[in-house]
């Protein structure tokens, strides 16, 4: 069947598209994405993650581009309160304003607050546990391939499918419900923070995310889906030009 | 002179962060491969980003999407600011096209962001392989190619709502363009448009892997791009 759709279409996967380095490590250089809108100090973070025990930690991240409400920000600063777990979470400079004031001096025994990072070096540090995340494309990815579970948190465009596949198609997950102003409330968010780090589906969506980690390095080593896609594309671009 | 390249693609990505990442390394596998990458993004954008420890030999070319100072972020209306990108940004890159067209490894592809569908005019006016690269999931494509084909109805009204190879949806697990339907009505057309011309693509990548989405890949008959390659067969 694979045969009869490639000759129907020419549609091809190409993926994970993560540097090489976090997977199948054929490109020696390629260690991050090679550019960011935003400063980040990374050092920071890893030091900070160095001192915590392995699975310990929540990142927190909504990705470069959402905003979120100033009622779901207090709700999430009160669900990691509650929780009462470690965590690094990322609230960019334009975010700032919606956090409370001494939330980040408060809290600063059990997190780091911080403007930005890099996401693959924080997700591939054994410190952490979960990844509270908006469920963007590229984050759901990284998790994915570095077998991070996740709560999901999804806010808009493409985020809503993605979150119901990362909880209900892969299993790497689970979904923090929202209310009828939709959003998710400090008791949804500490619940689903503990369901991954204690409880038994944790256990079981972290069984899982060794296989997918597994099945995304396959995809790009040489052999696997992704690589034979671009062999196959770079043969027809190279007997194309020979031909003209 | 420079010896002569295996092959040359220009790669055209949406000016996002989380557009610009997946393509980018997209032409990092490329050129492992032997192929000479382009890759292309807006004058504002390469003024505003921070370059990484990466070393990497691919050098960066630009276009304009009309707002060199500031981007979006200088345009009254998401409307205003598409208008102008896309006359613009294609005038641009049929500028680059032609500008590299006398060097030494002349361009012989065109990858685009699905978003800009006019990449593939460009490819099409040289004589180009042109590519799209639709860099969200494959089911998420799906479901917009299911409504630019008018197989969801809009206003959604189900309570599940069954697409071919995906899990069956409720109206929240929709993209929020469709379950708030209304919303940046301009981003809405422009995902939708993203099928406008897709017949006309020599390739199409999906931002994937094959065992993540290998139901949506699967799907017999149905399965959208093959739906949309009948219908361009029988128009």
């Amino acid at each position: 069947m694979a045969d009869w759709f490639a000759k129907l279409w020419p549609f091809r996967s190409i993926g994970p598209t993560i540097p090489s380095m976090y997977l199948d490590k054929q490109l020696e250089n390629d260690r991050d994405y090679g550019f960011s809108f935003f400063m980040q100090n990374n050092d920071v973070c890893m030091n900070w993650l160095n001192d915590r025990a392995k699975g310990s930690v929540v990142h927190v991240s909504f990705g470069s581009l959402v905003d979120l409400k100033a009622e779901q920000m207090e709700e999430l600063a009160w669900g990691l309160k509650r929780s009462d777990c470690y965590f690094l979470w990322v609230v960019r400079a334009s975010e700032e304003s919606k956090m409370s004031k001494d939330f980040a001096e408060e809290s600063s025994a059990k997190g780091l607050v911080v403007r930005w990072c890099s996401q693959l070096e924080v997700l591939a540090h054994e410190a952490v546990g979960c990844f509270v995340t908006h469920c963007g494309w590229n984050s759901s990815l990284e998790a994915l391939s570095l077998g991070v579970p996740m709560v999901a948190m999804p806010q808009r465009t493409d985020q809503s499918t993605n979150a119901k596949y990362i909880t209900d198609v892969w299993n790497m997950g689970v979904k923090a419900a929202v209310d009828e102003k939709e959003i998710a409330r400090r008791e949804t968010i500490e619940s689903c923070i503990r369901e991954i780090l204690e409880g038994e589906k944790g256990k079981e969506i972290k069984r899982n995310a060794s296989k997918w980690k597994e099945l995304a390095k396959e995809a790009v080593e040489e052999g696997g889906s992704s690589d034979k896609n671009i062999d196959e594309f770079v043969a027809n671009l190279v007997l194309s030009r020979s031909s003209c | 002179m420079e010896k002569r390249c295996k092959a040359h693609c220009l790669v055209v990505s949406f000016p996002a962060q989380g557009h610009i990442n997946p393509m980018l390394q997209f032409s990092k596998r490329l050129e492992h491969k032997g192929v000479k990458v382009t890759p292309v993004t807006t004058r504002f954008i390469s003024n505003a980003i921070m370059s990484g420890s990466s070393s990497s030999s691919i050098s960066l070319q630009t276009i304009s999407d009309g707002y060199d100072e500031g981007g979006i972020g200088h345009a009254e209306s998401i409307k205003s600011y598409l208008d102008r990108f896309w006359k613009v940004g294609l005038q641009t890159l049929d500028n680059l096209v032609e500008k590299l067209s006398g060097s030494d490894c002349p361009v012989d592809c065109i990858i685009y962001d699905a978003f800009m569908p006019w990449g593939l005019d460009v490819a099409k006016k040289f004589g180009l392989v042109g590519a799209a690269f639709f860099t969200q999931s494959c089911a998420v494509d799906s479901i917009y190619y299911h409504v630019y084909r008018g197989l969801i109805k809009l206003p959604v009204t189900e309570t599940q709502i069954l697409v071919p190879g995906l899990p069956p949806l409720e109206p929240q697990d929709l993209p929020s363009f469709i379950y708030h339907l209304g919303t940046y009505p301009d981003f809405f057309d422009m995902l939708l448009d993203q099928f406008s011309n897709i017949d006309r693509a020599d390739w199409v990548f999906c931002n994937s892997f094959y065992m993540l989405e290998r139901e949506v890949w699967y799907t017999p008959h149905i399965h959208f791009f093959v739906l949309c390659k009948s219908n361009s067969n029988l128009n």
